[in-house]
């Protein structure tokens, strides 16, 4: 599973840097972002498939972020990964959506498999979409078959051709 | 000791306690990237001593900032089982700057400290203290703008002891050693902390200079220091 794209965020810079470039030699394609403002403008830049993302930050904080590309992009899947961390707010940021709820420090292989996790939960759900969408367009309701594409980027090539051509 | 010193404590533990394990997940990803260029290196590839360099400098600085926290945490313990005691303003202000380095990089503002080169020693309780300077510092953390700049000043004047704190354009600029005290009313949010200050036989107040407001919190020195 080369090259799936993930975001890094955290004000530490040092500790994001160090991480990035043992992703990097996992085959992990890493760009990095300092607090939430660069975090969201990175996201409008480029969607990243997964977001690592810290709780407590200068200026706009973890729960803001997720909150925000969530709401805007649901496909991202955002991983936390703090030092703080409260049971209250596991349950906030997963409520809020996160895929995953992770404490610093942390094992680097436990977190490249919780990474790739997400990924494939992102595939998973672009494919249940893909496949509503088809069974919305059989009954001839190609509105709503539309919509649900509409929703969502299309990873498996379904907008491709009628029968679902594979790239 | 009153209910909000005992939560600012907390707050205080919390705060050191986040910035050392920040500082030990970077020490943990710093010696596991040493093992990944060991290990993953291409063939019989040499990894490059600057690399290896880089990493173990990074290495090191964390270990010394989590040196400076511990000590931080080090002086808040002996300062509760030690109350009412002697302290140095230089040593106060030192361990302040510490315990208070997260609460100002959440702000976005520079937090310094401005050392006295004759530094001046005050009896009182250590944490009551502590309590009424971190408050200032944080009124004035609160209002600042992200980049901003609050500055400690501790010094000797006189009989007293000053711990000057000034903000924003006055923070650069350092006021005579005996300012002109009465630049106006404290606000509600630190006249709420002058009856704490009376037993210690300290006060509040701003001293004025050329437009530059610094805010003092005044104490009358150790009697043996009393010139």
């Amino acid at each position: 599973m080369k090259n799936f794209k993930v975001l890094l965020v955290d004000d530490e810079q040092e500790f994001i840097e160090t991480l990035s470039e043992r992703l990097k030699m996992r085959d992990l394609d890493t760009k990095l972002a300092l607090d939430g403002e660069q975090a969201l403008e990175a996201v409008r830049d480029d969607e990243p498939d997964v977001m690592l993302l810290d709780l407590k930050m200068p200026g706009m904080d973890g729960m803001e972020v997720l909150r925000k590309v969530k709401k805007a992009f649901p496909g991202v899947q955002v991983v936390m990964l703090t030092g703080h961390g409260t049971d209250k707010d596991e349950e906030q940021a997963r409520r809020l959506g996160a895929y995953a709820y992770l404490q610093k420090p942390v094992d680097l292989e436990h977190l490249v498999v919780t990474l790739r996790d997400a990924f494939k939960n992102k595939i998973a759900r672009k494919f249940e979409s893909g496949m509503m969408a088809a069974t919305f367009a059989e009954a001839g309701d190609v509105k709503t078959a539309r919509e649900i594409m509409d929703k969502e980027d299309d990873p498996l090539g379904q907008k491709k051709g009628k029968k679902g051509r594979k790239k | 000791m009153e209910p909000r010193e005992v939560a600012l404590i907390g707050r205080l533990i919390a705060g050191t306690t986040h910035e050392i394990k920040n500082i030990l997940a970077i020490i943990k990803e710093s010696s596991g990237l040493l093992q990944d260029i060991l290990r993953l290196k291409k063939g019989n590839a040499v990894p490059k001593a600057e690399q290896i360099e880089k990493v173990t400098t990074r290495i090191q600085a964390q270990v010394a900032r989590g040196n400076d926290q511990l000590a931080a945490l080090n002086w808040l313990a002996h300062s509760m089982s030690d109350r009412s005691s002697s302290v140095g303003v230089n040593e106060l202000s030192s361990g302040i700057f510490n315990l208070m380095q997260r609460f100002a990089r959440l702000k976005q503002v520079e937090l310094e400290v401005q050392p006295t080169d004759a530094d001046a020693t005050v009896e009182a309780d250590v944490v009551r203290l502590l309590f009424v300077l971190v408050t200032c510092i944080e009124y004035y953390l609160d209002r600042e703008p992200p980049k901003g700049r609050v500055v400690l000043r501790p010094r000797g004047s006189g009989e007293e002891a000053i711990l000057g704190i000034a903000a924003g354009s006055a923070a650069g600029h350092q006021n005579a050693e005996k300012p002109e005290v009465g630049g106006g009313p404290l606000p509600p949010e630190l006249a709420d902390l002058e009856p704490l200050l009376g037993p210690l036989g300290g006060r509040l107040a701003f001293a004025e200079k050329g437009g530059n407001a610094e805010l003092h919190l005044i104490l009358p020195l150790r009697r043996d220091e009393s010139r």
